[in-house]
């Protein structure tokens, strides 16, 4: 049976796996021949308050990135990439759920409410379909987002595309969950290997027998109905090999740290993710995630930093100082929760070094200004040296035009990932190096 | 066809080109084509029907005036409304004698479809919704088929759900001895509660009650753990009504505990008191090692099994429904079959197709390489179908053969249309059994009467009538307790209630749909009487209460709505005025221009202008005027109601002025005068709102072009009843796109 953790003594566990680095006893499930290289790609919705944000000269700290200041010589900021294609380009009101859609497919997302949803492969789902095999969950994708809104989405938009960070295909996402605890069992398992194993071949049968099913329907369906089926197919498939590699790559599960569900606040909740994030990183059970905190457009309040007023909202801030300095607030709010994921990666030894020697992580939004709505010279941070491979500690600018995918691209280099590009990447972003 | 062909391009040449050559060309046509756009590329119909969704876009670059671009020469109203009615004639006719009832993409069953579907299916309360990724909505509802897609979560998610509903309803194999536990957390005595039982930190003891009906042989098994001191672990007795049975020592940690069994036997019907007590505490501060300084006990839980040696308890009721008995002589593929094609016919909502059981006989040597029996692999094929396509997808096969490009959907995918539609689940065992014998169309008026009086129909108060007002979102509703000093989160709660108790009122009565906009009376408690300052009603419960003496009608005036269109801090006449026009009048309004924030005023109150003297600054901007005419007045004559949908008078000391007048021209004073306005001069609107939201969920995708015959009908049918609920409905389950499937080509 497993054993469930109050929330706080999930808390207590973080805290002392950030006081005590060692957790040796959680060893990566295959004793790789160099250690892997790790991505990770965090969301911040609805632009920041650039004036604050920005550092002033070439040192790469500002007033928001203040809680990052011990952590300097591990990140950079960067200056001057852009989202085209998260612009109108013609397509009219939207800005917020195009930012979402483009931030990691670089495409142009297709405006529709329903019919014929449009994007492109985001670039974690790039690798993850590529390396994914090389681990026992391929990728994960993480959300601290309340549950979804009804009625219409951004001006006209699915929200699907405001929603997703990652997608798997043109027209299907990945879906991110919200649950810690859910993350921990998809990571780690019941804590009952035996049992898991029993209900993985059971499932692996029962995967076998629908599998069929779905050839069968295919065959009475036409168009449009297909290509639901390919997606179920196709879901059918990635299951029956998760269950392959689930099978293949054992690893200890750190029982201490299962969490008991979703925690009450905002910020526990964002730490468990990053936690479990960093987990999974440690323990190599993925090399790969996204963390959507909110999605873009978000109207989340902040009352335990004392921001009452909703965020989007404030966004439009119309240069009001009083709106600004709430922004600023948030904005900060967000980098202290990113500053203590990465002192935790970097408290986490492996090898010679520690797991933000080994990973790359970009932090930003798909909004610079929220007043503006403009998706160039977005707010960016670039962390984790990859293996020496990133020169960090800097404030890297772009030429002018330089699309993000163009990072992405160096990015999934770094992870030998091949790709020709990602969305409208048109070259590789090697000034990193 | 509504015009001729020819006539149609006379005019095109005559007026349509003219007008584009004028204001388009320059940038999208002879010779450049900005924005990789040429609208000169499309000189006839043939070639601009053949790329509708360009022309729709061209269209709403005309109607929305995204195009020209305002520093350029802009066509005037009639020049649009001129290129609109010839895009629509001849791009996108419609042809009310050939109706195309679109296409509804494959739909798989949402969260909510899918908690219910199982429920009814196992007859067996099983909570499997928290298990699956949220879904995504598009236009506006969560059951849009297009916007249902699957991934390998889901397909994870679908596998660990079936077995869970399944662990749930069912139980193949011999049924385990009857046991009743009690978990640590749950005893009483001395010590107290903790995570993850009973602590008992000090000599005492933890216990608990059960009462013994039959006589027999029981076993008590308690679980425990402890803190060791001075290397002794803590020890316990096991008291049955006072006398110590036996005496342990827990020994294993806090997260191993171990069981301990005691067997002995009752002989007549009585209550047992339980007592766990423990008898050697210690506390060694001076004790260098501190895991072996203090001496505790925790019981993680008591248990009673038995009797043992009396038959074995019968099976759950759901799993005799599903299983029924082997008969004598069956085999064991006989009696598979029988079961899985009873269940086959719930599960896919239809008739099992011809080979399709057997294939899950194969389950039965699956069962055996495991060493288990028939009642094992039938219960792997139950979750087999489970997670079979044909359950989780809503398949719609066309009935015989199509005229005019259009076939009418089998009697059981029209069952299905109506429960999901209604009920938000399956087909109960009356529509089914309708659509075996052909006989659902035929008795359609009796079954929706049935349908909607049932208590399933719930289903569609909170899911149709929870995402057309967007009472869903309350919950994450965030007022400020600064600014609204008598809000609190248990209010958001009592709001939704409220207007769902409205909407199913006039759901279930059969009352006009415009009772919703004007009902002088709503259903409130004690604590959302007080907000609207209505005295005299007591208690929790919602009750109907008459609305006689106040300025609150109908659900525009619902603290619920008024709080849903407000910011958190204070109201927002945008929001209000732009869900208004949304929602109930059919007429969105269209999005802003891009890059230009939206025109909202969040600036510092303490300014002396009111909240309307700086939106009215704000509506000088020409770029910006147009619309905001047509949201603002209506949001303005609700400032009567604040943030939270209390009533004031003034607002920073300042008298609230509500009136306004209308982009259409109707004045009014008062918040009751608009809403005089709205449902009365604008009731066909609203009709034609409703129709079109319903038609929406109803059929699971947006509505489009090809809709407006189906909505204008729906519109008008309804028109002489006053709009009824129930002749709504029966007008959208007898509209075309209801009840039949686009051929296939």
């Amino acid at each position: 049976m497993t054993t469930m953790h109050s929330r706080r003594r999930f808390l207590k566990g973080l805290a002392t796996t950030l006081a005590l680095p060692s957790l040796a006893s959680l060893r990566a499930a295959t004793p790789a021949a160099a250690h892997p290289l790790r991505m990770a790609f965090v969301y911040i919705p609805n632009g920041v308050n650039l004036g604050l944000w920005r550092p002033a000269g070439n040192e790469n700290l500002s007033e928001t990135l203040g809680p990052l200041a011990g952590l300097r010589d591990h990140f950079s900021v960067l200056r001057g990439l852009d989202h085209e294609k998260a612009f109108a380009n013609g397509d009219g009101a939207g800005d917020h759920a195009r930012a979402n859609a483009t931030f990691l497919t670089g495409c142009q997302a297709r405006k529709t409410s329903g019919a014929d949803i449009r994007l492109g492969v985001s670039v974690d789902q790039i690798a993850a379909q590529q390396i994914g095999h090389l681990t026992r969950v391929p990728s994960l994708e993480l959300s601290t987002d309340p549950p979804r809104r009804s009625g219409e989405c951004d001006s006209g938009y699915s929200c699907s595309y405001q929603f997703n960070l990652s997608w798997r295909s043109e027209s299907t996402p990945a879906p991110a969950e919200r649950d810690p605890r859910m993350v921990f069992e998809k990571l780690f398992g019941s804590g009952n290997e035996q049992q898991d194993h029993s209900r993985r071949m059971r499932q692996q049968s029962i995967l076998d027998f629908v599998h069929e099913d779905a050839k069968r329907l295919n065959k009475r369906l036409d168009g449009s109905d297909r290509a639901k089926m390919d997606e179920y197919l196709t879901a059918v498939r990635d299951v029956e090999r998760r269950i392959t590699q689930a099978e293949k790559f054992r690893v200890e599960v750190p029982e201490n740290l299962r969490p008991n569900g979703v925690p009450e606040g905002h910020r526990d909740h964002i730490r468990s993710m990053y936690e479990l994030m960093a987990l999974a990183f440690q323990t190599d059970t993925t090399r790969i995630a996204s963390f959507l905190l909110s999605h873009d457009g978000s109207n989340r309040t902040f009352p335990e930093i004392g921001v009452n007023s909703a965020h989007h909202e404030l966004s439009h801030h119309r240069e009001n100082p009083g709106n600004l300095e709430q922004i600023a607030k948030i904005d900060r709010f967000y980098v202290e929760q990113f500053a203590w994921f990465l002192e935790k990666l970097k408290a986490t030894p492996e090898g010679d070094g520690n797991l933000l020697d080994h990973s790359m992580i970009v932090y930003g939004g798909g909004i610079a200004d929220g007043n503006r709505h403009n998706h160039d010279d977005l707010p960016l941070l670039l962390a984790g040296h990859a293996h020496g491979s990133i020169r960090q500690g800097r404030v890297i600018t772009a030429k002018q035009g330089t699309p993000m995918t163009n990072l992405y691209l160096s990015m999934l280099d770094r992870m030998n990932v091949r790709a020709e590009r990602v969305g409208d990447s048109n070259g590789k972003f090697e000034v990193i190096g | 066809m509504a015009r001729d062909e020819d006539d149609l391009m006379a005019t095109y040449h005559k007026e349509v080109l003219p007008v584009f050559e004028n204001y388009c060309y320059d940038c999208h046509g002879d010779g450049s084509k900005k924005g990789e756009f040429a609208l000169d590329a499309y000189q006839d119909i043939g070639s601009m029907t053949a790329h509708r969704d360009v022309w729709k876009r061209v269209r709403e670059h005309i109607d929305y005036r995204l195009m020209p671009p305002p520093d350029e020469a802009v066509p005037n109203d009639g020049e649009r409304k001129m290129l609109l009615d010839w895009i629509d004639a001849a791009v996108f006719p419609t042809d009310p004698a050939n109706p195309d009832p679109g296409h509804i993409t494959l739909r798989r069953l949402n969260r909510n479809e899918y908690q219910n579907t199982l429920t009814d299916l196992l007859a067996a309360r099983v909570d499997v919704a928290s298990l699956l990724p949220p879904d995504d909505s598009g236009h506006g509802f969560d059951n849009n088929g297009d916007v249902l897609t699957i991934s390998p979560l889901h397909m994870e998610r679908y596998l660990e759900a079936a077995r869970t509903a399944l662990e749930a309803a069912i139980h193949p194999g011999p049924m385990p001895m009857p046991k009743r536990k009690v978990n640590g957390r749950d005893l009483n005595g001395d010590g107290n509660r903790s995570d993850m039982g009973w602590l008992l930190f000090t000599n005492g003891e933890a216990a608990t009650s059960f009462q013994v009906t039959e006589a027999g042989l029981y076993r008590l098994v308690v679980t425990a753990s402890g803190t060791p001191a001075m290397r002794i672990p803590p020890e316990f007795e096991l008291k049955v009504n006072g006398a110590v049975v036996a005496k342990r020592m827990a020994e294993k940690p806090e997260h191993r505990p171990e069981s301990f069994a005691h067997e002995f036997r009752i002989d007549e019907e009585k209550d047992l008191r339980v007592a766990v007590n423990f008898v050697n505490d210690a506390w060694f501060p001076e004790q260098s090692d501190p895991a072996q300084r203090d001496r505790n006990l925790l019981v993680h839980s008591i248990t009673l099994e038995g009797p043992l040696d009396g038959p074995p308890p019968k099976k759950p009721a759901s799993h005799r429904r599903i299983y029924g008995e082997p008969q004598a002589g069956e085999s064991d593929a006989a009696y598979m079959t029988r079961v899985l094609t009873r269940f086959g016919r719930n599960a896919f909502r239809r008739p099992p197709q011809d080979g399709e059981i057997e294939r899950y006989l194969a389950f039965i040597e699956v069962a055996e390489k495991n060493g288990e029996g028939i009642e094992h692999a039938i219960r792997m094929a139950l979750e087999a179908m489970l997670v079979s396509p044909s359950f989780l997808f809503r398949e719609e096969p066309a009935d015989g053969e199509s005229t005019g490009g259009r076939t009418l959907i089998t009697e059981h995918a029209l069952a299905s249309r109506l429960s999901y539609f209604l009920w938000s689940s399956m087909p109960d065992e009356e529509l089914l059994a309708l659509a075996d014998q052909g006989k659902l169309r035929a008795q359609l008026d009796s079954e929706l009467a049935r349908m909607i009086r049932s208590k399933k129909s719930e289903a569609f108060v909170s899911n149709f009538a929870g995402q057309w007002l967007q009472l869903r979102d309350l919950h994450a509703a965030s007022p400020s307790r600064h600014h609204f000093r008598n809000f609190d989160r248990s209010l958001t709660r009592d709001m939704r209630l409220e207007t769902e108790a409205l909407f199913r009122h006039v759901l279930r009565e059969n009352l006009p749909a415009r009772t919703l906009l004007d009902a002088d009376f709503t259903f409130i408690n004690q604590r959302l009487a007080e907000h609207y300052g209505i005295p005299g009603v007591e208690g929790r419960e919602l009750r109907r209460v008459s609305l006689a003496g106040t300025s609150r009608r109908g659900i525009l005036n619902h603290a619920s709505i008024l709080t849903l269109t407000s910011y958190p801090t204070r109201t927002s006449p945008v929001l209000r005025g732009k869900f208004i026009l949304e929602n109930i009048l059919a007429t969105p309004p269209p999005p802003p221009p891009p890059n230009i924030p939206q025109l909202e005023a969040p600036e510092n109150r303490r300014e002396s202008l009111s909240l309307r003297e700086q939106m009215e600054r704000h509506r000088d901007d020409p770029a910006c005027s147009s619309c905001h005419a047509l949201m603002d007045p209506i949001g303005f004559g609700l400032e009567n109601f604040d943030g939270v949908g209390a009533w004031r008078e003034q607002e920073n000391q300042r008298p609230i002025d509500p009136s306004g007048k209308l982009a259409s021209g109707e004045s009014f004073a008062t918040a009751d005068e608009l809403r005089s306005i709205i449902a009365a001069d604008y009731e066909p609107q609203f009709r034609r709102a409703l129709a079109s939201k319903l038609l929406t969920y109803a059929l699971g995708r947006g509505t489009d072009w090809y809709d407006r015959p189906a909505i204008e009908e729906i519109t008008l049918k309804v028109q002489g009843d006053e709009a009824r609920f129930h002749a709504l409905i029966r007008a959208v389950v007898e509209s075309v796109p209801f009840q039949y499937r686009r051929a296939a080509p």
